[in-house]
């Protein structure tokens, strides 16, 4: 017993150091991040405000918002590389007036998801955590949606990868609590065109069943 | 014999069947995986051979979750307030800890074998037997590790998918890890041997609870937008095991590559 004390003990001595040596650490890495991150961050502060700006504005019916929202998937999203990607390789087999009919019912299916969940905002907060690059030519933000002031509950991490199309900065991909909708999207949309063996036609139907 | 020790003796030759019908289990999915292994690229990055049974299975366990694990889950979040939740969440952790130490050793990950000694040490003492997450408050977060885990990082892949019954969703060698994982534990044969193995019923049973109350928003939001939820599941599983296995913080993850495509 003595000697799970001494263990124990030589453990806390060893984790204080550590947290004193994290303590230094971090206060290095607080130094401000480059203009391209904090442009990240800004593009991501922009695009929370104007989505607040609709939810929590009582007087709209649910239309008005689902058309708010599109207005801000139209400019801030990349649908066409979230679209494109989420198909995968049954991209290139299908025509233009397919890919287009596609790509319009898909963003009427994003708009309809969550719009089912425009009443659940009840005064969370949103907050901006950080921005990193990531690989060659994407950033990404990091945030937390946090619950209600004074109210208890789970906060959501929810990162987003932007990607600079065309001179102007779009949304990519969204990872909620570590899972990519893209890459989700895209499993879920192949498991449909394997069942439909390939023809874009099944998985065209099964959209717009959920539109 | 009182009635006690009938049901201990029970409880242990069920575990010891259910042990060894998985491992006869997984010898015969292991010669028949070989046989056919298709394009892991339709299949959310991970061979999908018994796709069919393992629909049929999680079927069932979307029925026995929709009945039974679920609504408990729920009266879970409703009766007990979150930081006793939270508390149990900790606790259970903790108890972990032998088994994280020992495979982030398996690992070579030496950092992260003295981050789950010194977690272990902080939470069991200053935390009250790891009710407190004091050292994840310090800085020092939770890392969760398994043998899958291990076997992942020494270059092992997944093998097939697997949809086990009420245990869910799996790979060949995530489920093969988790037997690894229960004969490593300490406190799998202290309680064994010292005949207090409903102790072990109860953490698995605790810790089913927590994990589902956990569970219930992501999962009834991914099945709210989702076509074929079980592919969506399938993906989901990927994903995350791919986070763990890199210990990137699973809540800051995009791994893939999404191409630059031509306007």
């Amino acid at each position: 017993m003595t000697r799970f004390f001494l263990i124990s003990f030589s453990a806390l001595c060893f984790a204080l150091t550590g947290l004193a040596l994290q303590g230094a650490t971090e206060k290095a890495h607080a130094s401000p991040a480059d203009a391209h991150e904090k442009a990240a961050e800004d593009f991501i502060a922009q695009l929370s405000n104007e989505g607040l700006a609709f939810l929590a504005n009582d007087k709209l019916s649910l239309t008005q918002k689902k058309a708010r929202f599109k207005k801000l998937l139209d400019s801030k999203f990349d649908i066409k590389t979230i679209g494109q990607f989420a198909l995968g390789i049954h991209w290139r087999n299908v025509s233009d007036s397919e890919k287009a009919e596609y790509l319009e019912l898909f963003e009427k299916m994003v708009v309809n998801v969550y719009a089912r969940r425009f009443n659940e905002y009840q005064g969370q907060k949103f907050e901006i955590t950080g921005a990193s690059k990531r690989g060659k030519r994407d950033y990404s933000v990091s945030s937390l949606i946090l619950p209600p002031q004074g109210q208890k509950g789970p906060k959501v991490s929810v990162d987003w990868r932007l990607r600079n199309k065309g001179g102007s900065l779009k949304v990519i991909d969204i990872s909620v609590e570590g899972i990519s909708m893209i890459m989700t999207q895209r499993d879920d949309f192949a498991a449909v065109m394997q069942k439909g063996q390939g023809d874009i036609e099944f998985l065209l139907t099964e959209l717009r069943k959920s539109n | 014999m009182n009635i006690l020790g009938v049901t201990r003796n029970f409880v242990a030759g069920s575990q010891k069947r259910i042990i060894r019908s998985f491992l006869v289990g997984f010898s015969l999915i292991a010669v028949t995986g070989c046989a056919s292994a298709p394009d892991p690229s339709f299949t959310g990055g991970i061979s999908d051979p018994f796709e069919g049974m393992n629909r049929a299975v999680f079927a069932f366990n979307e029925g026995a979750d929709a009945i039974v694990l679920k609504p408990i889950a729920e009266g879970y979040r409703f009766i007990v307030p979150s930081p006793a939740r939270t508390g149990v969440r900790n606790a259970l952790r903790n108890l972990k800890s032998p088994i994280i130490f020992g495979n982030e050793i398996l690992q070579g990950d030496l950092d992260g074998a003295g981050k789950a000694f010194t977690r272990a040490a902080i939470n069991s003492l200053v935390g009250v037997g790891g009710l407190f997450d004091v050292a994840g408050y310090e800085g020092i977060d939770y890392e969760e590790e398994d043998f899958g885990q291990t076997l992942a990082v020494w270059g092992i892949g997944h093998g097939p998918f697997m949809i086990a019954p009420i245990m869910g969703p799996g790979s060949f060698r995530d489920f093969s890890g988790k037997i690894v994982d229960t004969v490593m534990d300490p406190l799998y044969w202290w309680l064994n041997n010292t005949d207090q193995e409903e102790w072990l019923t109860a953490r698995t049973g605790a810790q089913v609870l927590s994990t589902r109350e956990e569970l219930l928003d992501v999962l009834s939001e991914l099945k709210m937008g989702a076509i074929d939820y079980y592919a969506t599941i399938r993906s989901v599983y990927v994903q995350n095991r791919a986070a763990l296995v890199a210990d990137q913080d699973p809540n800051d993850a995009f791994f893939n590559d999404i191409p630059d495509y031509e306007e």
